[in-house]
């Protein structure tokens, strides 16, 4: 019982799950729009590229908790 | 590095796909560069930490990335001509790269923030690079600064501390309070919001940091282990062996030009998102 924290790192992985999907959401949607209107492509990637980072940073936060677990407070 | 000798940490307790990141004195252990490498005079909360002064691999990539750039944009940006040659047109890149987005976002304020956006985004993006490279040197390893939390973290903070000193001085201390009560909500779910706004404000710099440090440091662990199943299919006999061998170096291919990817998106991130941190700082409206 005294490994249960990999299994927590293991755990906390499956918080990718949801920025994975958002950000296929976020990029289908991109692709879409500039698949519609490619004069307006310039206009879109800047946003496109900031709401991809704040979707990652979820992901991220799944990973500090992961790293935690491996690294601090149980190994 | 011709050093082997590990002084600064018991490396035999990492993870053999972490080893890639401990750094080392460049000049061995022994070495008089290193000013009390070897003390582990520095107590803090009952651990013992190496507090020593010397050139480590990280602090040699810093070094080499400055003069990369200094070198990059002293030839690149000397002499130039109305019809670019390769370095210049690749200076000039770059610039039109940086400069747009944030003539995008700042306007006609993007000029007075230039300077320091351009720095950090080719710090970034040519430590990343550097710590693509490959040495045909055996026991020489790139090191990827940028994967260090103590490095991208110290950036994070710095640059967000700016960030906040130039709200406070564009919209004075109430102001910038300001900021974390949105306009137009009811007021019985300020209690809420308000919190929300402060947490998701401070923590910018945490994210700033543990994207670029995540990023880079997971793609080299990739690397790491793909590289490790073809060298470990050598010692598996024949069969099996090939078949490991084989895989390894056809999987690697498409990592390694995916993390060449990463490494100039992140870098574009990086600076992107500062650039968004300070158009918050200095805009009148938000």
């Amino acid at each position: 019982m005294e490994n249960l924290h990999l299994i927590g790192a293991g755990l906390a992985a499956m918080g990718m799950i949801g920025p994975g999907i958002g950000l296929g959401i976020l990029f289908g949607n991109y692709y879409q729009a500039v698949s519609r209107n490619p004069g307006a492509a310039p206009q879109f990637n800047t946003w496109m590229i900031i709401g991809f980072a704040l979707t990652e940073a979820l992901g991220i936060f799944a990973f500090l908790i992961a790293l935690l677990l491996l690294f601090g407070v149980g190994g | 590095m011709a050093s082997t000798e590990k002084c600064f940490t018991n490396a035999e307790d990492v993870a053999a796909q972490l080893k890639q990141f401990m750094p080392q004195p460049v000049f061995g252990c022994d070495s008089p560069f290193n000013v009390g490498a070897n003390a582990d005079w520095l107590n803090l909360f009952g651990t013992k930490y190496h507090a020593g002064l010397s050139l480590t691999q990280s602090g040699l990539f810093m070094i080499i990335t400055i003069l990369t750039i200094g070198a990059l944009m002293a030839f690149g940006a000397s002499n130039p001509r109305l019809v670019p040659g390769r370095l210049q047109a690749f200076v000039e890149m770059l610039y039109d790269l940086v400069f747009g987005f944030m003539n995008d976002m700042l306007g006609d304020k993007a000029r007075t923030f230039f300077p320091i956006i351009f720095a950090v985004f080719l710090y970034v993006l040519f430590g990343n690079l550097w710590g693509m490279m490959q040495f045909p040197i055996p026991g020489w390893h790139p090191f990827t600064f940028t994967s260090h939390i103590a490095v991208t973290g110290f950036m994070a903070v710095f640059l967000f501390g700016l960030v906040i000193i130039l709200a406070i001085r564009n919209h004075g201390l109430i102001g910038w309070l300001a900021h974390f009560v949105p306009g137009g909500a009811p007021w019985y779910i300020l209690p809420i919001l308000v919190p929300i706004e402060v947490i998701s404000y401070f923590v910018r710099p945490i994210t700033l940091s543990l994207r670029l440090f995540a990023n880079m440091m997971a793609g080299h662990v990739a690397l790491k282990v793909f590289g490790s199943f073809s060298s470990l299919g050598l010692a598996a006999g024949i069969g099996m062996g090939i078949v490991g061998t084989i895989g390894g170096l056809l999987l690697i291919l498409p990592i390694t030009m995916l993390e060449f990817l990463v490494a100039g998106l992140q870098a574009y991130v990086f600076a992107i998102l500062t650039t968004s941190y300070i158009m918050d700082s200095v805009n009148d409206h938000h």
